[in-house]
């Protein structure tokens, strides 16, 4: 049978702490870290192996392969941000985001992209991030692709990610396969809940090992309030340990000293970190330009089974609209999301008799997304974070026009794509949403259809920005090092770094960043 | 109606809600605390969710009313303050008795409602040109259906076989 990876870690002495019962914190560490996601984890890592005495705080528990059971809503609970419930301020965007040990990367879907060229372009040009090009990133990108073990998906997709390669054949569209961060995958499709079976090479059984394995300490459960700081310096940090669901804070403050602090609790919980810290802010940059790659989605129900909740939820995606377009729309890219009957019910749309007839179409539906390309024009600013009256950050999105335009022509293609594959009905994700049997009907149910707050079902995987790198401190938080404009000890190494969205999946941007500004920041500690 | 009036319209109804909302929820402090057996829902959110449960499942053969609240109860357990605090004045709002009616069309009381109301009252709100009642409509619907389908009752009927059975037994010493 299998022993869990943080058994045998602890019996060889990891360093694990409980926030809820204990409190051992390592004596002067050398460094703080704040998240254990994808940019944290990647951070402690390296320093942990060059000597660095790390300390990482993380505001989820542990939980690992032995406690994931794919059980959606113990899943949501358990490992997501506001129980898999947080939405923009408005309400407008659902937002799925992870909170545990690993962050996000313990359950995202696996799809890892390098950063597109076109992105990093706009970064260099409005941004003044000289190194964001792809010759200089390579080395890193490579590297993470050998060490997480990323390869294209080798088996052959699951018919819910079939339908995108159909349909875009037969239309002459772009289509390539996913590569996914995975180990001996055995291609169950509930990456969504964590991964069982530990193929997926997330945080939690990567960086994070590689990190205790040299001696850092991880403290789970606790929540760090605000950082404290004077002048251009942090200090340390004040946190708290969370309550025994995780629901809120409870219990003593402690106040805990280090000499250089890393900031990485993925973007909406950075910026909020540091708005409730009254850090210096003198452009009132903090929080600003955050991104979401909204998504908006088709749902199509085939004449056989595509049983799209077993197998690899994301193997294949079209960029045949991925570009960024001249005018004030957004590219998008395409892909499917995987189909556990929970979060899935949420999508179907109506209610009572018609509800109940479309989920018993479960099993031959195929749900599609258009994930939109946000940040890449002048009139496309994003969102702000801003703080709850409780000091809970919150994401106020506003939906624009440009938007609602774009949401029209991604449904249409994405009805394209579904019909080319053989789809015998497709319905838009939306409230007054009607499956159509034909293109040309779905094309005058869309015309019919308000483009409007609450009735167009968006939602969120990808957080970005809001602590932008720039080279002016007039235009972003942190520098094109990672270090914070106006505290020279503090560095961000997360998503919340980037000045625009990405226009793919994120975690591979994140871990490359990541490493190459640790690996900097390395440099100038010798 | 132009859309400047429509505009002017729904905010000054959404001003009156939010403001009617917190006086609902001021005469109904004496029922804030969640009822017994619940961690986050109320004697009123029980009344609400149990009236609207089966007009948003529709006709699931295995459907079970404590099962359906309690996994509610669990969802609203894991979300956040805010998400809790939207529940409570929405379930405020349509059942405090001076709002009730006006704010939902039903009029009688959620006690004895009929399915038929039940639809007549989530249609209402669907087709709504106030943001508020749309919101509200969407949140409904979402809760209701993520609890539901989130139990293993729920699926067969909808040919989900669940995870695969070998799973259960991976981690077994």
């Amino acid at each position: 049978m299998n022993k869990d990876v943080y058994t045998l870690g602890m019996d060889r002495g990891w360093n694990i702490i409980d926030a809820r019962s204990s409190t051992q914190v390592m004596s002067s560490p050398d460094v703080i870290i704040i998240g254990s996601g994808a940019g944290g984890a990647t951070a402690a890592a390296a320093l942990a192996k060059f000597g660095k005495r790390v300390l990482i705080l993380e505001e989820g528990s542990l939980k690992t392969a032995k406690d994931f059971h794919n059980d959606e809503l113990k899943a949501y609970a358990e490992l997501y941000q506001e129980g898999a419930l947080r939405t923009s301020k408005d309400g407008g965007i659902s937002i799925l985001q992870g909170r545990t040990v690993g962050g996000t990367t313990t359950v995202n879907w696996t799809s890892s992209f390098r950063t597109p060229a076109s992105t990093l372009s706009y970064w260099r040009t409005h941004f003044g991030i000289a190194d964001a090009q792809e010759d200089l990133l390579r080395p890193y990108f490579e590297r993470i692709e050998q060490r997480l073990h990323i390869e294209r998906w080798a088996a052959s997709p699951n018919e819910n990610n079939a339908v995108i390669q159909r349909g875009c054949d037969r239309l002459g569209w772009q289509w390539d396969v996913i590569p996914r961060n995975v180990q001996g995958c055995w291609n169950l499709g509930y990456c969504g809940t964590g991964c069982p079976t530990n193929a997926k090479q997330s945080m939690l059984v990567t960086s994070i090992p590689e990190a205790l394995d040299h001696g850092a300490q991880l403290i789970h459960s606790t929540r760090v309030q605000q950082l404290v700081w004077d002048n251009d310096r942090v200090t340390g940090v004040i946190c708290q340990p969370m309550d025994s669901h995780l629901h809120d804070t409870q219990g003593d403050v402690i106040h805990i000293n280090a000499p250089l602090v890393i900031l990485a609790g993925g973007a909406i919980n950075s910026p909020g970190v540091l708005l409730r810290s009254q850090v210096p802010n003198p452009h009132r940059t903090l929080g600003r330009r955050t991104f979401l790659h909204p998504v908006c989605m088709n749902m199509a129900v085939f004449d056989h089974a595509i049983d799209g909740f077993y197998g690899a939820p994301q193997s294949i995606y079209s960029d045949e609209f991925n570009a960024i377009p001249d005018g004030p729309e957004l590219g998008f890219k395409i892909e499917v999301a995987p189909m556990q009957p929970s979060i899935v019910s949420a999508l179907m749309g109506e209610f009572g008799e018609q509800h109940h007839q479309r989920m018993q179409q479960l099993a031959n539906s195929n749900l599609m997304l258009a994930l939109m390309r946000d940040g890449f024009h002048q009139d496309d600013p994003g969102g702000q974070v801003e703080l709850r009256k409780n000091g809970d950050a919150v994401l106020d999105y506003p939906l624009r026009a440009h938007l609602w335009a774009t949401c029209k022509q991604a449904f249409l293609r994405m009805a394209k794509v579904q019909f080319a594959a053989g789809a015998r009905s497709v319905m838009p994700v939306h409230a007054l949403g009607q499956a159509c049997t034909s293109l040309a009907e779905y094309e005058t149910h869309l015309q019919q259809l308000p483009m409007r707050i609450f009735d167009v079902r968006l939602s969120s995987a990808h957080v970005m920005g809001g602590c932008g790198m720039s080279q002016r401190p007039e235009d972003g938080v942190v520098d094109p090092s990672g270090r914070h404009h106006q505290l020279h000890n503090l560095y961000i190494f997360d998503g919340s770094i980037f000045p625009s969205s990405i226009g793919a999946n994120p975690q591979m941007s994140i871990y490359a960043w990541t490493q190459k500004l640790t690996e900097a920041l390395i440099e100038r500690l010798r | 109606m132009n859309r400047r009036s429509f505009l002017k319209l729904s905010l000054g109804a959404t001003i009156v809600l939010v403001s009617v909302g917190g006086t609902a929820r001021f005469f109904q402090r004496s029922r804030r605390t969640s009822a017994s057996g619940y961690q986050v829902l109320r004697a009123q959110d029980l009344l609400f969710f149990s009236a609207l449960f089966p007009a948003v499942v529709g006709p699931h053969p295995h459907f079970h009313m404590d099962t359906a609240l309690a996994s509610l109860d669990r969802m609203l357990t894991a979300s956040s303050p805010a998400m809790r605090k939207e529940v409570y004045d929405l379930c405020d709002l349509a059942t405090f008795a001076l709002t009730r009616g006006p704010v939902t069309g039903v009029w009688s009381g959620w006690r004895q409602i009929s399915v038929e109301q039940a639809s007549a009252f989530l249609q209402r709100w669907q087709h709504s040109r106030i943001s508020l009642y749309r919101q509200g409509y969407q949140g409904i619907c979402q809760l209701c259906q993520m609890a539901w389908y989130g139990v293993p009752q729920a699926w067969h009927a909808v040919g989900y076989p669940g995870p695969p059975e070998f799973l259960q037994r991976l981690w077994e010493q």
